[in-house]
């Protein structure tokens, strides 16, 4: 174990804001908060942003169908889900508004299908029709229903490009990143807060609490009465793009009742591969990330109930995320997110329980801490948009037309070789994954930045042509290379010593 | 700058063993041909198998991995291949024309024929679903082998290797004389997946144990590996309750299987065997695409080499004599194309069809599990067509089979008794 840096930013500063969690939600409030005149501070336990429930998700852009109107759940996604469209449109980040399929299985699960699209209605979603069982496979072959509610407004968006996305562009406009940093406590000090971190306290004027899993906990240690957080893991399946060659929408099956998830659903991704998942388990460890060969046989068994001819054996890899769930496993069901504050402490801000939908909430969530607790405290000034440093999300050389893909490598030569064959992911890409502004360096680093090792190999073919650029380019040492920090070492050093 | 499309006779598309020869026949052949290899060094895999064992049927001689394919290199340089190397193939359509790029240049190619040598992959831990953490040092055999034996990388110290595949095999022994401790190969499948002589050469040899009817049911270690949890499979493929361990390793090594890499000849429409994962063929190496042949791993796993690079030489003449014209011809004197399928105890043949006048024809094929004494047989209108009477059949080695096509009407089938 490697001992933490003392203080990781290297002064005293006292920050405006400083906010805890670098997932989805932490990321778009210091997005959102590096457009205004503040200074802002983010610390995150992980050696990279996005990296817990904010990458391991289904990422889909839901359309509002499954909380009651009056919840903010409900609320925060119906606005959310405008905001995060707007917001990648600006930032480049790649989404789709493919629609979904809800399909009934059987007759008595058609109830449950009317039942969501009186909750949609309510919540102004537009276009829902419960269509039958033939229509439904006209509109997404290969699978078996009696009857499905199609939900045209229903999209996709990469979680994790997200995220990143909105975390660079903060970070090119001054806001902090503390990254393998993890908050343990939360104390009012003399210039407002301290949150107590293994490397050292760090203040702030204003502290937000996006912890995720660890919210509950960490509210608990100024806010007594805050509510636990129960981690609920939920699995996934990833099969080859091939399979997303013929899945044009999300399927997913008639709401469990009662049920700490949405039910096994099939679900495209926007770099073409397709999701079996989740699962949903109550565990004990909130940052679990293993997965069970028993699951994969569910997930798989589950899928085919609603497409019967999915291609398991095209499965390339798994991962797993962790909910943060307000009601406890004998409970089971949802309870709403909830933003809280103290009047003692009126300047700490915790969001609890963001669990789904809190991908497509995240920008409302943002907007409202920012609109409707920070600026209703004290004014704020805007930065004038001249002076905001813009940093887009590259668009994927493998999307480009051929002509355009030509263009490139006339411009960039390193775009003419290719590192990562399963995703198409040129040198110039991953020179631009490498030298991203929050200096993380790691394999799983420039994975989730560029997509090499991300595809059917899993890095067999990348990985090598990785490793030379990185030794004889950048002259990095065996022990450089960590998957995610400096405890996941990928290798043990040199082979065979050089003589000097 | 989207310069001229040049043009060529024969495209080869991989420059390992099998493109190599067939680059190398085409241009005997007569032909114009180009090779194109995505690597800095021609010869594939074969420059990271600094070990012997190559060459003994293709030469009579034995040769390391580098020293085999600079044979075919310098064979297909003399009969006249444009060798390119750095060259990543990133489309094929099923015209013949491709696009091909390397640093600085994106440059489009039309050939009369192309040969599909692109070679294979290795599975990976996501296709087999090993469950558990997700810590460094889970690398495929094939993977470490690179950066062993071209990276000066050291992967490990305390090693188990998963699969008994030939790579595997060979990086037991590799990694035992780099000082690593290699503590077991474990095989789910009641026998070795590897060639006999690798199970004696790599494993015997060293007293490194191979615990068959095992796996891996789970990884350990939230950073890096700190263990696995090996279970015994009975019969039916299930793990036995109560008879898990565990070993304290740093590095997990994946020998699991091998996939032929058909990305580039699914898109130009090539229809592919479930049973190998390579294209449907003819005798001619042709696939249902025609103009595009194929050959070596990328349309079957080949057991050695040698092999590939023979079957190479077979589909490059064959590319040759179709962009030279003469296959045309000829093919109209052939006739209809009959099916050849796999029976009793044969997992796969290729090709898996012939053509009626097609002559003299070669098969390979696997058995489905270890026998003794064997006879394979293929027949077809009722009478044998070609046979082969082996000592001892096993699904690690392949099998070739040269059988007398002309004048066969009926479909052929391939059986073991």
């Amino acid at each position: 174990m490697q001992p933490k840096r003392a203080n990781p930013s290297g002064d005293s500063r006292v920050s405006d804001v400083v906010i805890i969690g670098a997932g989805v939600v932490g990321a778009a409030l210091a997005w959102s908060l590096s457009r205004w005149r503040l200074s802002v501070t983010v610390i995150e336990k992980s050696t990279d942003v996005g990296m817990a429930a904010s990458s391991r998700n289904s990422g889909v852009i839901h359309a509002g169908i499954n909380y009651a109107p009056d919840s903010l759940r409900g609320r925060l996604c119906m606005t959310g889900r405008q905001l995060l469209m707007r917001w990648c449109d600006e930032l480049n980040v790649p989404y789709d508004v493919c629609g979904k399929l809800v399909v009934a299985s059987a007759e008595d699960e058609i109830p449950g299908l009317e039942r969501l699209r009186t909750l949609g209605e309510a919540n102004g979603v537009s276009g829902l029709e419960i269509v039958s069982g033939s229509r439904a496979a006209e509109l997404q072959p290969g699978i078996e229903a009696v009857a499905a509610l199609h939900v045209p407004s229903s999209g996709i968006v990469s979680p994790y490009a997200l995220t990143l996305a909105l975390a660079e562009e903060a970070a090119v406009n001054g806001v902090r990143f503390h990254l393998g940093c993890e908050a343990t406590g939360i104390r009012p000090v003399e210039s407002g807060y301290a949150v107590d971190t293994d490397c050292g306290p760090i203040a702030g004027r204003w502290v937000i609490n996006a912890a995720g899993i660890h919210a509950g906990r960490l509210a608990q240690t100024i806010d007594p009465d805050a509510p636990a957080l129960y981690p609920c893991i939920g699995e996934y399946l990833i099969l080859d793009k091939q399979v997303g060659e013929s899945l044009r929408m999300s399927v997913y099956p008639a709401p469990p009742v009662g049920g700490a998830g949405l039910g096994v659903h099939i679900t495209p991704t926007t770099e073409g591969n397709v999701l079996l998942g989740p699962s949903d388990a109550y565990i004990e460890d909130p940052d679990a990330s293993w997965c069970s060969g028993a699951t994969a046989d569910v997930l798989l068994r589950d899928s085919r109930v609603l497409w019967p001819d999915v291609p398991t054996h095209l499965v390339i890899g798994a991962y797993a995320g962790v909910r943060s769930k307000r009601t406890p496993p004998e409970v089971g069901g949802y309870e709403d997110f909830l933003i809280r504050r103290t009047a003692d402490h009126k300047r700490v801000v915790h969001l609890i329980g963001i669990e789904s939908p809190g991908l497509t909430a995240a920008p409302a969530i943002a907007e409202t801490v920012l609109g409707d607790i920070l600026a209703a405290e004290e004014p704020l000034e805007r930065k004038a948009e001249s002076e905001r440093v813009r940093r887009p999300w590259p668009t994927r050389f493998d999307d480009l037309s051929e002509p355009e893909k030509e263009r490139r490598v006339a411009e960039d030569p390193a775009h003419g070789e290719i590192v990562c064959r399963c995703e198409g992911v040129t040198k110039a890409e991953f020179l631009h994954a490498l030298s991203n502004p929050l200096g993380v360096k790691t394999l799983s680093g420039i994975k989730f930045r560029c997509r090499a090792s991300m595809g059917r190999c899993s890095g067999g073919y990348c990985l090598p042509r990785m490793v030379d650029i990185l030794q004889e380019e950048f002259g990095w040492e065996p022990d450089a290379f960590l998957l995610r920090g400096p405890e996941s070492p990928a290798f043990a050093g040199r082979l065979i010593e050089e003589t000097p | 700058m989207s310069d001229r499309i040049q043009r060529t006779d024969v495209a080869v598309i991989g420059g390992g063993p099998a493109g190599l020869a067939a680059a190398a026949a085409a241009a005997e052949q007569g032909a114009q041909v180009t090779l194109l290899d995505r690597n800095p060094q021609l010869g594939g895999i074969l420059n990271q198998c600094i070990h012997d064992g190559f060459g003994l049927h293709a030469f009579g001689e034995v040769l390391t991995g580098p020293e085999f394919a600079e044979r075919y290199v310098r064979r297909a340089a003399d009969a006249g291949v444009r060798l390119e190397s750095n060259a990543m193939v990133a489309h094929l359509a099923a015209s013949g024309e491709l696009v091909w790029t390397r640093t600085s240049r994106r440059a489009r190619l039309r050939a009369g024929a192309v040969v599909l040598a692109m070679g294979c992959r290795e599975r990976t831990r996501g296709m087999i679903r090993i469950p558990g953490c997700r810590p460094a040092g889970v690398y495929t055999a094939g993977t470490a082998q690179w950066l062993t034996n071209l990276a000066n990388v050291r992967i490990g110290r305390r090693i188990v290797i998963l699969g008994s595949g030939d790579i595997g095999l060979i990086m037991a022994r590799r990694m035992t004389w780099e000082g690593a401790e290699v503590i077991a190969v474990i095989e789910k499948l009641p026998y070795p997946s590897g060639l006999p002589r690798n199970i004696n050469q790599c494993l015997l040899d060293y007293e490194i144990p191979l615990h068959l009817s095992h796996s891996v049911t789970r990884i350990h270690g939230r950073h890096r590996v700190e263990r696995v949890t090996v279970s015994k499979y009975d019969e039916a493929g299930a793990p036995v309750p109560g008879s898990s361990f565990d070993i304290d390793c740093d590095t997990l090594l994946l020998s699991v299987g091998l996939i032929p890499e058909n990305e580039l000849s699914r898109r130009a429409g090539v229809r592919l065997d479930r049973r190998t994962s390579g294209a449907e063929v003819d005798a001619s190496y042709m696939t249902n695409v025609p103009g595009l042949f194929s050959c070596g791993n990328v349309l079957h796993i080949h057991d050695l080499a040698d092999w590939a690079a023979e079957e190479g030489e077979r589909a490059g003449a064959a590319a040759a004599a179709y962009a030279g014209g003469t296959a045309q011809l000829e093919e109209e004197e052939r006739g209809e194309r009959t099916p050849v399928h796999a029976g009793d105890g044969v997992r796969y043949v290729v090709p898996q069809s012939l053509a009626a006048a097609q002559g003299r024809a070669l098969l390979s094929l696997r058995v489905t599990e270890p026998r003794g004494k064997t006879k394979i047989e293929a027949t077809a209108d009722g009478r044998t067509i070609g046979s082969i009477a082996v000592r001892k059949a096993h699904p690690a080695t392949m099998v070739q089979l040269p059988v007398e096509a002309n004048g066969v009407a009926g479909p052929v089938e391939v059986s073991c008794s």
